[in-house]
Formats: structure tokens, sequence, C-alpha cells
């Protein structure tokens, strides 16, 4: 198929290396500092619309710029379900539940962040 | 002139072609990227301003038929950043077109994901590059070998 051994030349190398070192950057961004979290903002056009326990079970019918989109919670993890979108990048993200995760659903305008104390406390937090 | 009116037909079809074929992994935001098999193509064999024409009247072809004007402003801010990125690399010897390609593919997800982290105001939604990067080094090396074999071929 390829009749040449030596495919990629020295800058291409290159290329790859920094995107793998951002890549494990963002990794130890977000895994490093990633708990269980507390709580779930929703947020429509940067407002916020929500802030509530992440234990709490609920399903939450959002207008946004051009459709309705819903929003899952329960047991401590939170997903946009349904969306009126083109591309419902916002459903195919799935489940998010550690701290600093977001999923967007950004032509309605609406955004799930999960936020929490995290920390180098217990990362299991019990909300009374 | 003609040529570049045939490549952006080409780039805008490969677009569609995108768009009514279901090929995507489980990744949000999981794209191909045909159509920069053209972008490629009109940066190695036409120049740089014909290829950011071709960029740019395929973005507003897409947009103006399949999306909306929030479509058109994410395509143009992953494409354009792509476009300068590739420009500058294709400079550089050290580079062939797989470097130049996956420098663009990465480009755009992280020009693409800053518009979303601007629009939303919050800087968690970076964390999409987290399955964006690696997916992008594969398309970005599909897409300069596709580029590759077409080179093959006109070249005759």
């Amino acid at each position: 198929m390829l009749c040449r051994v030596r495919l990629l030349k020295k800058g291409d190398i290159l290329v790859i290396l920094s995107v793998l070192l951002l890549e494990a950057v963002l990794a130890i961004v977000f895994f490093g500092s990633a708990f269980q979290g507390d709580r779930v903002v929703v947020e429509l056009n940067n407002e916020l619309l929500y802030d509530f326990s992440l234990l709490s079970n609920e399903t939450l019918e959002i207008r946004g710029n051009i459709g309705k989109v819903t929003v899952a919670v329960e047991n401590g993890r939170a997903r946009f379900t349904e969306a009126e979108c083109p591309d419902h990048i916002c459903v195919k993200t799935g489940w998010i539940s550690k701290t600093g995760q977001a999923a967007a659903c950004v032509p309605n305008g609406v955004l799930i962040r999960i936020s929490g104390s995290g920390g180098g406390d217990a990362p299991d937090v019990v909300l009374k | 002139m003609a040529v570049c009116g045939l490549l952006i037909a080409a780039a805008f079809a490969l677009s569609w072609l995108e768009f009514i074929l279901p090929i995507s992994l489980p990744v949000p935001g999981f794209k191909l990227g045909l159509a920069n098999t053209v972008t490629l193509f009109a940066l190695y064999k036409l120049g740089a301003k014909p290829a950011l024409a071709i960029l740019i009247g395929r973005c507003a072809l897409s947009a103006l038929l399949f999306g909306g004007v929030t479509q058109l402003l994410f395509s143009l801010m992953g494409g354009l950043f792509a476009y300068a990125v590739m420009l500058f690399i294709k400079r550089f010897r050290c580079f062939s077109p797989y470097g130049v390609s996956i420098a663009g593919a990465s480009a755009h997800n992280i020009g693409q994901t800053t518009a979303a982290v601007l629009l939303m105001g919050t800087p968690s939604l970076y964390s999409y590059l987290l399955f964006l990067l690696p997916a992008g080094i594969v398309t970005g090396f599909l897409t300069a070998y596709i580029y590759k074999l077409c080179e093959r071929v006109t070249s005759r």
C-alpha cells in the first residue's frame, strides 16, 4: 500500500508529540482534580437557571434558543437526554459527574456544569 | 478560477456526504473532515489565496444549506484557525502534508472548542478536547493520506 518506509518527516513527529503533550496536560488538569461532584449548575445563555444537589432525581425541560432540551439528574450524575438541535453533541456527551466536567448544547445556549468542594478532602460527600 | 469553483463544489459535496452518512464514533463532535482533503489539495497545488477562498466558500455553502449562523461561526472559527496554522507550518520543509494536516485538524478542534468555551462562558468545555485531539491526529493523518492519493492520480 505505502511504498515508502519513511512516511513521516521529523516535523510531523513533532506535531504529533505536541498534540499528545497537550492531551496529557489536559488529562492531568481534568482528571487530576476531579472528584464526584456535589451540585449541578444549569445555565442558559450564561445566566444561571438552576443550581441544586447532584443527588436529586430530576428531569428538567428547558426552552433554549432554537428548541427544547431535556436534562436528567439522578444519583450523582447528570446529562442531556434529549435536545432539539442539529448535531446532538450534547446528548452524545453522556453522563457527567465529576467536578469540573461540563456538557453544552451550544445552539440552544444551555450548559450543565458539575461543581463541588472536591479538593483534598474525602472525595465522597454525603448531603443531608 | 474555474478550478476554484469546482473545488468548492467538491469540498461541499464531501461535507454533504459526511452529513448524510452516519460514520462517526460515539465521540461527541467527531467528524471525518473529508472536505479538508480539498483544502490540503488547494493549499499545495493552487496556493494560499485560492485555498482560503475555497475554505470560506465551502463553509458558507454548508452553513447556508445545513446549519444556521451558529454553525457558520463555528465552522469559520475552526476552519480559519486551522488554515492559519496549516499555512504557517507548510512553510517549513521538515513538515510533510501529514504534519500539516494533523496540525490543521488539531487547530480546528482547538478553535471550535474555544468558540464554545467563549460562548458558554466556562473553560470546563475544554474537556471535549480530551477525545477530540487524539481523534484529530487520526483524521488528520487520514486526510493527508487521501490527499496524497489524489496527488498521485492528478500528476500523471
